[in-house]
């Protein structure tokens, strides 16, 4: 006994002095205003790009007054964790498989996971106790938005009411309810969850993960932002595994680490005390570009009388390359003379944000040819509307130089006005700005309005009409709807929302709505958002032009589809879902799962998921199921949707069987135990679990 | 029986190499060479020292970690200046590279000033460099440099 007693001692006192011999501990830093935590991707470095850039913007935005502390996950050690963000770049090690089939809680994914949760709740916890007056923000990237979404809920009380922002990005364990089904409830552009930003596509409804649900605790759902970027396989908004070029962008210049950390700044600036929430800059930073920047295409009269305009279009081109960078641009050329003449139009460079080929092609441009007066402009806009690659999310413009009108219909395709006002609105719009002479300035009226640019006069210096239309572009609006594509049946209301739209320096001040994509607005609002019930069958473009007080516009469109398909009603979920567990053994329970048919039942099946992975499918007149060897080592979800015969889902109802505590099983060091331990969930997790295989090692 | 032994057999063959022809590509590492060249021309301080360096080679399916990448960070004993950050971007030629904030540690109460830069520098390659001056701190100043593709800048 005596024995025992002299080596507690001893360890106790080893621990003390081991403990003390930590050093500084970044929690152990001086308490300031605001405290900022930040939670890498997969097998990132630390302070690469995303974190590096994200306590960077917030910097510029407290500025040296307002005092914050940055921490990020997997420096130092809390609560015996330290957040190694496991690599799934490497597809030999088994990492990528085994969050895929673990929906991210399990294998090497799921363990690196966990130990970032320990570690911000340690850390947030030592840092909490310490500073209780700092405010904290909160910010990860894929892996690491799974880690500060999960760990959000665990959380104490005392911490939780002072998280002022979390900013989540290409989170793997995305989860918009709103986007689930065949004809998600999403795209008539209402209740959108109060955590979605900038996710375009209605349909995206969950990460390659699976969806967390419930994605947040409610203390959390106004004051989360979760940024998916269009096409990024890792959060859902593409299914294709190819699309991962945009999961990497976003940490660039003006894209949503930037977005975040001004909202991040705004709530700060509620949240702070009054000296100190004075002097965050809540300003907007972003160019007047849209979220992938500007395409603008330069399209010249290159008929006789051009030779004067040209030159000076050349000189201004070499001065202007900066502002297109500044601006994320891309640039192209078309020339056009009219029919008859050595070319109508041709497509002389294609987009790039490299400007050597378009300087080429412009110094290549001679003035020559041009019989009649009016010339064949309308089919070079269909040139430059179809022969070029127009970047999705990025604002676009067409500048006309002339010093004519125009033909209208066209004479070599037939092109009309109506026609091209049109197809810039499909292209998601092309907004048109003629540089034109004082005489022929009325003629070009009709066409910019209908596209939403404007005309702007050419008094002898084309230099200066095109810095003028450069600054127009540059100062506009940037116009945003919530939503890429609308749908709904008729008679639906839909809800139509440019709130995110936004103007530097200036204010907008009327929003006009056309519903139909005729040209003529329907409606005008001095609000971002509208409702609208489409009585009939549609199918084409909206499109919303806002006007701000700099003397500027700017449009947005969006594709809408009115009872173009028929939706099938889906199944109702189950009533009364409810889980007992019938036997705990060695970690593992049985359990039984037991609901009731709702009325009007129209499951063809029911589909049961455990933590979202799908189990398997029921006959619709069963009411229970029994299943065993459930791991109680977490929380355990149960959900059960109903599936119409060709597989649309229906609601789902979910239930959740909390994790039960208990002594952390021996590790398996053994490299046998473990490859038998993978092989074993590889198996079952594709066969089920087969009654004629004993695993044992 | 043997005719289906035989056809099971190819098809468990072009499977494997089906499987095997993917994870070839996906496991597939280019040379870093020519971000490495790109990042080398930007010539840190002679006081400087390096503390980090990350080179993540171009591959073709990249997860979260950005490749190719050179992530390069260093620290010096004074502070780093507005003029000596222009100085070397002159030199190294990053003409299009443009500074933010001032890094002007002197001016501020607690000592710290920022700044920071970023641009394209090839027509493949952008930069984003952080600067952070504290004169709190033994090494007083502190550069980041992130080289990546110019759309992720």
């Amino acid at each position: 006994m005596k024995r025992i007693i002299i080596i507690g001692f001893i360890s106790v006192v080893i621990c003390i002095f081991s403990y003390g011999s930590v050093g500084a501990l970044r929690v152990e830093d001086d308490c300031k205003d605001v405290e900022i935590v930040f939670a890498r991707g997969s097998g990132q470095s630390i302070n690469a790009t995303e974190a590096g850039r994200f306590e960077g913007q917030l910097r510029e935005r407290l500025g040296s007054e307002v005092t914050y502390h940055f921490y990020e996950l997997g420096v130092e050690e809390y609560n015996g964790a330290k957040y190694p963000a496991v690599n799934v770049g490497n597809w030999w090690n088994g990492n990528v498989i085994g969050a895929f089939l673990s929906s991210g809680q399990r294998f090497d994914y799921g363990n690196s996971v966990a130990a970032g949760k320990t570690e911000l709740r340690g850390y947030l916890e030592r840092r909490g106790h310490a500073c209780p007056n700092e405010r904290i923000i909160l910010g990860g990237y894929s892996q690491g938005a799974q880690v500060v979404g999960e760990v959000g809920r665990e959380l104490p009380d005392g911490i939780s009411s002072r998280v002022d922002f979390v900013a989540l990005f290409g989170d793997p364990k995305l989860y918009l309810p709103e986007g689930e089904g065949l004809f998600p409830p999403a795209c008539d552009g209402k209740n959108l969850s109060s955590w979605r930003r900038d996710i375009i596509n209605c349909r995206t409804d969950n990460g390659v993960l699976g969806a967390r649900k419930p994605y947040l605790s409610a203390a959390y759902e106004n004051k989360t932002g979760l940024w998916c970027n269009d096409k990024d396989f890792v959060c859902g908004t593409s299914k294709s595994p190819l699309d991962t070029e945009n999961h990497l962008t976003y940490g660039a210049s003006g894209a949503a680490v930037d977005k975040a950390a001004r909202e991040a700044a705004m709530r700060l600036k509620e949240s702070l005390a009054p000296e100190k929430a004075g002097l965050v800059d809540v300003r907007i930073f972003q160019p007047g570009s849209g979220t992938a920047g500007l395409d603008v295409v330069f399209v010249i009269d290159t008929t006789g009388s051009m030779g004067g305009p040209i030159d000076q279009a050349k000189e201004f081109a070499r001065t202007f390359a900066a502002t297109i960078k500044e601006m994320r641009g891309r640039v192209a050329l078309v020339a056009y003379k009219d029919a008859g003449d050595e070319y109508a139009a041709k497509l002389m460079s294609g987009f790039d944000d490299d400007l050597t080929d378009f300087q080429a092609k412009l110094d290549s441009l001679t003035a020559s040819g041009g019989g009649d007066n009016p010339e064949g402009l309308l089919h070079a806009l269909n040139v430059a509307f179809d022969g070029l690659d127009w970047k999705s999310g990025a604002t676009k413009a067409a500048i006309v130089l002339t010093d004519e009108g125009y033909h209208d219909p066209d004479k070599t395709d037939g092109a009309t006005e109506e026609l091209i006002a049109k197809r810039a609105l499909e292209i998601d719009p092309v907004n048109i700005y003629a540089i034109v002479p004082w005489y022929t300035e009325e003629a070009y009226v009709s066409l910019t309005e209908k596209t939403s640019g404007q005309v702007i006069r050419n008094d002898g210096d084309t230099a200066a009409a095109l810095t003028t239309a450069f600054t127009k572009i540059k100062s506009r609006p940037t116009a945003l709807l919530k939503l890429a594509e609308y749908s709904a049946d008729p008679g639906h209301e839909i809800r139509f929302d440019a709130s995110d739209s936004y103007v530097i320096d200036a204010d907008i001040t009327k929003y006009e709505w056309d519903f139909n994509g005729d040209g003529v607005f329907d409606r005008t609002t001095t609000e971002p958002v509208t409702d609208h019930t489409y009585a009939e069958k549609f199918d084409g473009h909206m499109q919303v032009r806002l006007t701000a007080n700099n003397g500027t516009v700017a449009s947005a469109s969006a594709v809408v589809k009115i009872g173009t398909k028929v939706v099938p009603v889906p199944p109702k979920p189950p009533k009364n879902l409810a889980v007992k567990v019938l036997e705990t053994k060695d970690g593992q329970s049985r359990v039984k799962l037991s609901w009731q048919l709702p009325n009007d039942n129209r499951a063809a099946l029911w589909r049961l998921r455990i933590n979202d992975m799908p189990m398997g499918v029921l006959t619709p007149e069963r009411t229970s199921v029994e299943i065993t060897d459930v791991l109680r080592d977490q929380d355990v979800t149960f959900s059960l949707e109903g599936l119409l015969e060709d597989y649309t889902p229906g609601q789902t109802a979910t239930v959740t069987l909390e994790k039960e505590i208990q002594a952390p099983p021996p590790e398996n060091s053994n490299w046998l135990a473990k490859l038998i331990t993978c092989v074993k969930n590889v198996v079952e997790a594709v066969l089920g679990k087969p009654p004629w295989i004993k695993w044992s090692y | 029986m043997k005719k289906i032994w035989k056809i099971i057999g190819v098809i468990v063959a072009i499977f494997a190499v089906l499987v095997g022809g993917l994870l070839a590509w996906l496991s597939w590492e280019g040379s870093p060479k020519e971000i490495v060249s790109v990042a080398d021309e930007f010539k840190p301080g002679l006081s400087w020292e390096l503390v980090r360096e990350e080179i993540i080679p171009p591959r073709n399916s990249c997860i979260d970690v950005h490749c190719p990448h050179v992530h390069r960070e260093w620290q010096s004993r004074e502070p780093i200046t507005l003029k000596e950050i222009r100085d070397i971007l002159e030199k190294t030629g990053w003409d299009d590279v443009i500074v933010i904030g001032s890094c002007n540690w002197d001016q501020q109460k607690d000592g710290r000033g920022h700044c920071s830069a970023e641009g394209d520098i090839t027509s493949k390659y952008g930069v984003q460099i952080y600067i952070e001056n504290d004169k709190s701190k033994e090494h007083s100043g502190h550069i980041t440099l992130f080289v990546d593709y110019k759309n992720r800048v």
